[in-house]
């Protein structure tokens, strides 16, 4: 698999917004953040927006960010913070019709989980993507979410407890 | 109880049922979107200026029964969070509000919407060119069709004549026309035609220093108007001579009876409105902004000025604090709320009534407001992309359900 670090040390067209490199960048790594987006969502229509509200944010500023940083933990980063926090009501326009053919219903292969998933309040469920999907501390967490680790572990716990999910340790470190 | 692994699983299958719709080109639209939403916000924000020479003014009203009271101090602070408006498209959320009809009529003149005259019928004016306005027609929603009103009348001994400020209540339309004489004195006549159609007649013609006129509204037989220096006019349909409004000094027509102390003219765009009038009773409302607020304008119920970090809305009695919403609020060519419930936002238009930003959900990146004196009720858009549509897409306020 290309990473996101290996995609931006190829070409740079400036005058584009991000240009051939950014182009490349979403090609490689597109669909992994979709299926970012569609773990912190649960809907399809969610994911692509928040993906390519994420992705409008990063070819703004690719030039900095492929120099400093690296462009897709910048995404996700961007992706957790705008599903919790304000994305949902300032977005201003909707994307309807424009997702490909096929079936993105809930039904099938994830099972009761996967449903009751939904139910979550919306940070509960990030702080649960984050820690069991993108394997990441309880601190890394409170990072990206800008909240305290408290307040990630009192999250998880209210969240795990919903979905009726024992958990093995109060706090997880680095997996 | 389940396991982790349990979760882990679950949240690594559900993502196997993710999207792949095209990334890049999502993007570029987005990016397209933003880039016609600025557009159509600068173009919004000229046009205040463009439009404020004619000033035209106004709150379309609902019947406002309240007695006139003095006002409550309404310089409370101002809640220092800007409310974040809840988003909804148009036609999603009152598609009963929003209609399709040609953008030009059976001559293949180009339509430019006036105002509603009720939940399914829109005045319109058809152009043989450029704004001139050729004939007034009413379109019809519920049967797609549209009737003459009226062919609008030359006047080939002037020069530039062209029809400027435009009103209707269930009756009558009425206008005013500008032009110039030969002695190149501006001139400007007052046209009226009912509603139900007939032949336009002229009411009064206005030279030189009165001509100066900056709004225009119908009190049942009277046709009413106001300078651009202030003072209001009334005329009867049948009559001869014009009257002065007593009372109305230094004052604008907004939408008969209301009248406020500012004027429409670029230099008057950050003066605070300190008073609203009711021409009809004498009544007058002073209007106090919260600090800091600039280009304050009040209807009959709402308030909204220009604050340091928003757009502050208020109400005219002081019994709400004032509250602070996104900058762009009250952003475009209506200057007064729109029925006492909407202020004009760009792109969108905001319900004051639920806290709602509704957005006319555009493809293009141009829209256009009604050009009626009074605040129109119409806002519309080219229901394709270009400049040049087939049809329009219409936003007619006036069929909006009540708020719940």
């Amino acid at each position: 698999m290309i990473s996101g670090k290996e995609v931006c040390n190829s070409r740079a067209h400036p005058g584009r917004h991000g240009g051939v490199e950014f182009e490349d960048f979403v090609r490689a790594r597109g669909p992994a953040l979709l299926r970012y987006g569609y773990v912190l969502t649960g809907n399809a229509e969610d994911a692509a927006d928040l993906v390519q509200e994420a992705l409008l944010r990063l070819s703004d500023t690719w030039r900095r960010v492929r120099n400093k940083d690296n462009p897709e933990s910048y995404v996700r980063t961007i992706m957790a913070r705008q599903h919790v926090s304000w994305w949902r009501k300032v977005r201003r326009e909707r994307l309807t019709g424009e997702l490909p053919e096929g079936s993105y219903t809930d039904i099938h292969s994830t099972g009761e989980l996967w449903r009751e998933l939904a139910t979550l309040p919306r940070r509960q469920r990030a702080v649960l993507v984050l820690r069991y999907y993108e394997d990441l501390s309880d601190q890394e967490i409170a990072d990206i979410l800008g909240i305290s680790r408290g307040t990630v572990r009192s999250q998880a716990f209210r969240g795990l407890n919903t979905l009726r999910v024992r958990p093995a340790m109060l706090e997880r470190g680095r997996a | 109880m389940r396991t982790e692994d349990e979760l882990v699983t679950a949240l690594r299958q559900g993502a196997a049922d993710a999207p792949e719709p095209d990334l890049l080109a999502g993007v570029a639209r987005l990016r397209r979107r933003r880039r016609a939403r600025r557009r159509a916000q600068l173009l919004a924000a000229a046009a205040v200026v463009a439009v404020a020479g004619t000033g035209t003014a106004v709150f379309r009203g609902t019947a406002v029964q309240e007695t006139p009271q003095p006002l409550a101090t309404a310089t409370a602070s101002i809640a220092p969070v800007p409310v974040e408006p809840v988003e909804a498209v148009a036609a999603e959320l009152w598609p009963e509000a929003v209609f399709t009809m040609p953008a030009r009529n059976s001559d293949g003149w180009r339509y430019r919407p006036i105002t509603a005259i009720s939940p399914t019928e829109v005045l319109l004016s058809a152009e043989s060119s450029f704004e001139k306005a050729g004939k007034f027609e009413v379109y019809d929603s519920r049967t797609g069709k549209a009737r003459l009103v009226a062919e609008v009348p030359k006047d080939d001994r002037l020069k530039k004549y062209i029809v400027q400020g435009v009103t209707v209540d269930g009756a009558n339309v009425a206008w005013f026309a500008y032009g110039e004489q030969g002695d190149g004195a501006q001139i400007r006549d007052i046209w009226t035609v009912p509603l139900a159609g007939g032949e336009a007649r002229l009411v009064a013609s206005r030279v030189g220093q009165d001509a100066d006129l900056d709004a225009i509204g119908l009190d049942g037989d009277h046709v009413v108007w106001s300078e651009v220096d202030g003072g209001v006019w009334r005329h009867p349909l049948g009559g001869i001579e014009p009257e002065r409004v007593p009372g109305s000094d230094g004052l604008h027509l907004v939408q008969w009876p209301w009248a406020t102390d500012v004027a429409g003219l670029p230099g008057d765009l950050d003066r605070n409105q300190l008073r609203l009038v009711n021409l009809e009773d004498g009544s007058s409302r002073t209007v106090q902004p919260p600090p800091g607020v600039q280009g304050m304008r009040c209807g009959p119920v709402w308030c909204y000025g220009r604050g340091e970090r928003g757009t502050v809305i208020s109400r005219v009695d002081g019994s709400q604090p004032p509250r602070e919403v996104a900058r762009g609020i009250g952003m475009g060519v209506a200057r007064y709320p729109i029925l006492d419930r909407f202020l004009a936002a760009g792109n969108a238009v905001y319900d004051l009534a639920t806290s709602t930003m509704v957005s006319f959900g555009n493809p293009g990146n141009w829209y256009g407001a009604g050009v009626s004196s009074e605040p129109s009720t119409v806002f519309y858009w080219g229901a394709t992309k270009g400049d040049k549509p087939d049809k329009f897409r219409v936003l007619n306020l006036a069929a909006v359900p009540p708020a719940q």
